[in-house]
């Protein structure tokens, strides 16, 4: 993986707009569904991985603003996991990991 | 989006969250979203031992590990809890619904809000195909947690036991279950594998009938009728060259499933 480093610059503002649609199109088109496969495999949510690092403080804030299962994302670019093995299973706890692991590499406040 | 559901046939009662769905909301529970998802998975849970699959069955026993056992009738019945399964079309399971003490039924739609629905058929899909949730295809119901004071004393006897146990071609069969504790019948024929997991409580067996060894906590030893054996939650253990069909007495404490965690 490629080095997170402090003070990572924000995104390009296109790439934060292209991030809000797919974001919008993956809750309004996964709304209805229980399944976590379906959310996951849903193509916004892929492309969404397919950006890449620059998604890691957008998809960190949107976590923070409006929870949502945005994790398979985050460990699908970051390739780790900073949730304790024992956290994983409570969704508030597996989401203060994830902030937790953004601030300390700076990508959000 | 659900073609047989009119604005008086449900009422909102919570807000959007999309920290539980539906399968968690009928167990219960609002801490986690319940999904068949790779062990391990951030922010994902399914109940330790339960095959993590997409099938209807997979769903059954993970609604087993709280109790639930299949039935025939979604009336209500006096003490008992019920849960809705509903399926796609394909098969896969889309949708569970709880029912209320009225005979009305809880639902979390997705992602969304919970609502308080009259009709299993309000969420379904119609007969073309339209929106929807699919179709039920399993009532589960376990007795309401807090009756059992009303069975103070319960008997059982293990020739019962075997036969519910054999009649529903699993090989453990949950026969009590309160808060603090579980119990159950395991068999395996001989020369059959173990294929079990560790669990996340306690467990003691009493094995009643057969021979085999047990490996675990680092020792394999012989066990056969009147061993009695203590597991601490999470221990990998097994039965290994089970020589006699085994029949063993199962007991969880707190009640299995109840603990959530990926061991």
């Amino acid at each position: 993986m490629k080095s997170l480093l402090p003070g990572t610059e924000l995104p390009p503002s296109q790439i934060e707009q292209e991030f809000h649609q797919l974001a919008e199109l993956w809750r309004t088109e996964t709304g209805m569904h229980s399944s976590i496969s379906k959310q996951v495999q849903h193509p916004a949510y892929r492309q969404i991985i397919d950006m890449g690092e620059k998604a890691l403080p957008l998809i960190l804030r949107e976590l923070r603003e409006r929870p949502a299962h945005w994790f398979s994302a985050l460990r699908a670019i970051a390739k780790e996991s900073p949730v304790p093995e024992g956290d994983r299973t409570n969704f508030e706890k597996t989401k203060a990991a994830w902030l937790r692991w953004g601030k300390d590499r700076g990508l959000i406040d | 989006m659900f073609p047989d559901l009119r604005k008086e046939d449900y009422r909102v009662t919570s807000e959007e969250d999309r920290k539980y769905n539906c399968i968690a909301h009928a167990a219960d529970r609002s801490d986690v979203p319940w999904w068949p998802v790779e062990e391990g998975t951030d922010g994902g849970f399914w109940p330790a031992g339960v095959p993590r699959e997409e099938t209807l069955d997979a769903f059954v026993l993970a609604y087993g590990t709280q109790g639930y056992v299949p039935c025939d009738s979604a009336d209500v019945e006096p003490g008992c809890e019920k849960i809705a399964l509903y399926v796609n079309a394909d098969g896969t399971p889309s949708h569970a619904a709880k029912q209320t003490s009225s005979g009305a039924w809880s639902s979390k739609l997705g992602n969304w809000e919970d609502i308080e629905h009259k009709t299993l058929a309000n969420l379904e899909a119609s007969p073309g195909g339209a929106a929807g949730y699919g179709k039920v295809a399993r009532i589960l119901k376990r007795r309401r947690p807090g009756t059992i004071e009303m069975e103070a004393v319960k008997l059982f006897e293990m020739g019962e036991l075997e036969a519910e146990r054999s009649g529903a071609g699993r090989l453990y069969l949950e026969f009590l279950r309160c808060p603090a504790l579980s119990a159950g019948l395991y068999e395996l024929a001989a020369g059959a594998e173990d294929a079990q997991r560790p669990h996340a409580e306690d467990e003691v067996y009493y094995i009643v009938r057969g021979r085999a060894s047990f490996k675990g906590g680092g020792q394999e030893r012989s066990v056969g009728p009147g061993s009695v054996i203590f597991v601490k939650a999470g221990e990998e253990h097994r039965f290994l060259d089970i020589t006699e069909d085994l029949a063993a007495l199962v007991f969880f404490a707190p009640a299995e499933g109840t603990t959530q965690s990926t061991v």
